[in-house]
């Protein structure tokens, strides 16, 4: 019988890989066996870690394919939709795992094939609009170089939360990408399946405020960044 | 680094070309495998010709005139150095033909035997150990440069050949692999749970294969190092620097391929473990593809009935400012005052009156003058040319002016020369 790496919470706490693991988490990352220091840790602390994060109101979860991430049940710990954009790539990178072609490879693609996949299944025409549905029309050209940077940018945002590993031009589609099945995997009643995950609060539906997703794309990371500046000004 | 310019300006000088068709190489493939249990490589000029009519009606499906077109197809072989004449007997007979090293080269490159087994790899090793054993046994009773000569060609030679064929085979096996991945890729687009059972299997026998291979590499490599290792040192000791050198190149060749097999061993144990993922994620967990077609609906259709993921979200600190104290805020105030000021009164000076007055009291003082003295006498130390004409015209005015038929000119200053006139004050009534 092995022995238990960790004995009680403060353990956990005192070992070097939780201020990684905690910040990673609540910052909504992904995290499977590619990152495997924090992956192993994870595997160790996870009944303790479980307990750690019930009174922030959110749930250590360990999906079935093996990848950690929190799940946020209130507004206690903060949470966030994805935009628009970053449901669509999102998507399209988890159909590309799902494609024997990417074995070959190793779930390793070039990012020129999530644009590729998005022009032929929704169309040139509607793409734009879908990727962002706040931007007003423009020329074909701009239109174009507007999509492009759309989907960089929903892909170094998924980047960030663990669905890819981007390295330049080269994307390793993670297992977390399989969260982009959730409310399909009830083939039978996929509505049934939605509204489930809803009352989860796994997901959220389409509703009036869903414009915001655009804006939030259009705000971008650099402004998320300079958000201290904000806060400044809402400061008792 | 390796000096390329040699070999290459030999090459150059030489100007090879290769041009061939798939009926070409098709002929050497069948020239390789038709020889290859004779005792000696080579096929009379009819057999050849033959041989490569066959060929065409295989590969073509025949030719109008095929004698001909073998005759045509063979000499270009020749030209490309592919196959020579090895009878030596010129136009006496018909000639008897073997491909050259290049052309055994090309042919085995498409044949598929040639691949890296179980068999072949015990095989050559066992050969390569056995020759090193000789070679040893020869360098422990080496004490002549002849000797040491011969053991060095036996490990340039045979040691080499030996590694080589390993090597060779090598190849082949990562062209099996390769085929291996695609066609699990295409077994799994077509059939997708269909072809869970098949790719298992493939995927079974290459990893056998593969683990063989790596246990055999490692545990013979060992061996193998360890005896020129010790051919080298003796060689070193002896004083016999090229057999040392061929040792040493030989040990490289032997730990290359041990490298090899333990990288392509792990590379196979990553696309392994992929594709078993892959089954049990996607192929075993959705047996009808279903989930794939309901992804790309999704997509296609977005945004009918679009969901966002939630993801949890660190909120930023909120930085707290010093306090400060509100004070009654009291307005500055001054008297109010006309900001429009009375107007001053200037009285200027009229410098035609006054010019009119110095010119008037010159006429007075000098009644009969000339232009020039009169300008000398009244122009200011300013606007000399701009109060000349304006004097002169006074002068005009208040007296009478008279001149010669031809009016000389006369200078009034350094600067000034005017057409002379006599100036004489008007009478006044």
């Amino acid at each position: 019988m092995t022995e238990a790496v960790f004995n009680n919470l403060a353990e956990v706490i005192r070992d070097e890989m939780f201020p990684i693991v905690d910040l990673r988490l609540r910052e909504g990352g992904h995290i499977d066996d590619l990152d495997l220091e924090e992956f192993t840790y994870l595997e160790d602390a996870r009944p303790f870690l479980e307990e750690f994060y019930e009174p922030f109101g959110c749930n250590l979860v360990r999906s079935r394919e093996g990848y950690y991430f929190l799940r946020p049940r209130g507004d206690r710990l903060g949470q966030r939709q994805l935009t628009a954009a970053e449901m669509l790539v999102g998507q399209a990178l988890c159909l590309l795992r799902m494609d024997p072609a990417s074995l070959e490879t190793r779930w390793r693609i070039e990012r020129i094939r999530v644009l590729e996949l998005l022009d032929q299944l929704v169309g040139p025409e509607r793409l734009g609009r879908a990727l962002n549905p706040r931007r007003k029309a423009s020329p074909k050209a701009i239109a174009e170089e507007n999509i492009r940077i759309d989907v960089n940018r929903a892909i170094n945002t998924l980047s960030r939360l663990g669905f890819v590993a981007a390295d330049g031009d080269s994307l390793r589609l993670r297992a977390a990408l399989l969260r982009f099945l959730e409310p399909l995997t009830d083939q039978a009643r996929p509505k049934e399946a939605l509204s489930e995950l809803v009352r989860s609060g796994r997901v959220q539906p389409d509703s009036g405020e869903q414009a915001a997703p655009g804006a939030d794309q259009d705000r971008g990371d650099a402004d998320r960044d300079a958000s201290d500046e904000t806060d400044d000004e809402d400061a008792p | 680094m390796t000096d390329l310019h040699v070999p290459l300006a030999r090459v150059a000088n030489a100007g090879p070309q290769l041009q061939l068709r798939t009926v070409d190489i098709c002929l050497l493939v069948a020239m390789r495998l038709v020889t290859k249990d004779e005792v000696l490589a080579e096929l009379d000029e009819d057999r050849l010709s033959d041989l490569y009519v066959r060929v065409v009606e295989l590969v073509e499906g025949g030719s109008r005139l095929p004698r001909k077109k073998a005759t045509h197809g063979l000499e270009m072989l020749r030209q490309q150095t592919l196959l020579s004449r090895v009878d030596g007997a010129g136009l006496v007979r018909a000639g008897a033909y073997a491909l050259t090293r290049l052309g055994v080269a090309i042919a085995d490159t498409w044949l598929e035997d040639e691949a890296l087994s179980r068999q072949s790899l015990v095989l050559l090793t066992t050969a390569l150990r056995s020759k090193l054993g000789e070679v040893l046994t020869s360098a422990k009773a080496a004490s002549s440069e002849q000797q040491w000569d011969d053991i060095r060609q036996d490990l340039r030679v045979h040691v080499a050949s030996l590694v080589e064929g390993i090597d060779r085979r090598r190849r082949g096996l990562d062209e099996q692999q390769a085929e291996v991945q695609a066609r699990v890729g295409e077994l799994l687009a077509k059939s997708w749970y269909g072809a869970v059972e098949t790719c298992e299997r493939l995927l079974k026998d290459t990893t056998d294969t593969l683990s063989e291979l790596k246990d055999i590499l490692l545990r013979e490599a060992g061996d193998l190092l360890a005896v020129l290792a010790d051919i080298q040192e003796r060689a070193t000791d002896e004083g016999a620097e090229l057999a040392a050198d061929a040792a040493r190149e030989a040990q490289l060749k032997v730990d290359g391929i041990s490298a090899w097999g333990e990288a392509r061993h792990e590379a196979w144990s990553e696309y392994f473990g992929t594709v078993q993922r892959f089954l049990r994620e996607h192929v075993r967990m959705d047996p009808d593809r279903a989930l794939s077609r309901r992804l790309q609906e999704a997509i296609a259709n977005w945004p009918d009935d679009p969901w966002y993921m939630n993801v949890s979200e660190v909120r930023p600190y909120l930085h707290l400012r010093e306090p400060t104290i509100d004070r009654p805020r009291v307005p500055v105030t001054r008297a109010a005052e006309d900001r429009e000021r009375a107007l001053d009164t200037e009285h200027g000076i009229d410098w035609e009156l006054e010019l009119a007055a110095q010119v008037e009291a010159w006429l007075d003082e000098h009644p009969n003058t000339s232009l020039s003295q009169a300008l000398a006498a009244l122009l200011p130390a300013a606007q000399r040319f701009r109060f000349a004409g304006r004097i002169t015209r006074l002068l005009a005015s208040r007296g009478l002016a008279e001149s010669e038929l031809e009016r000389p000119w006369v200078s009034v200053d350094h600067e000034l020369e005017v057409e002379q006139w006599t100036i004489r004050r008007k009478e006044t009534h």
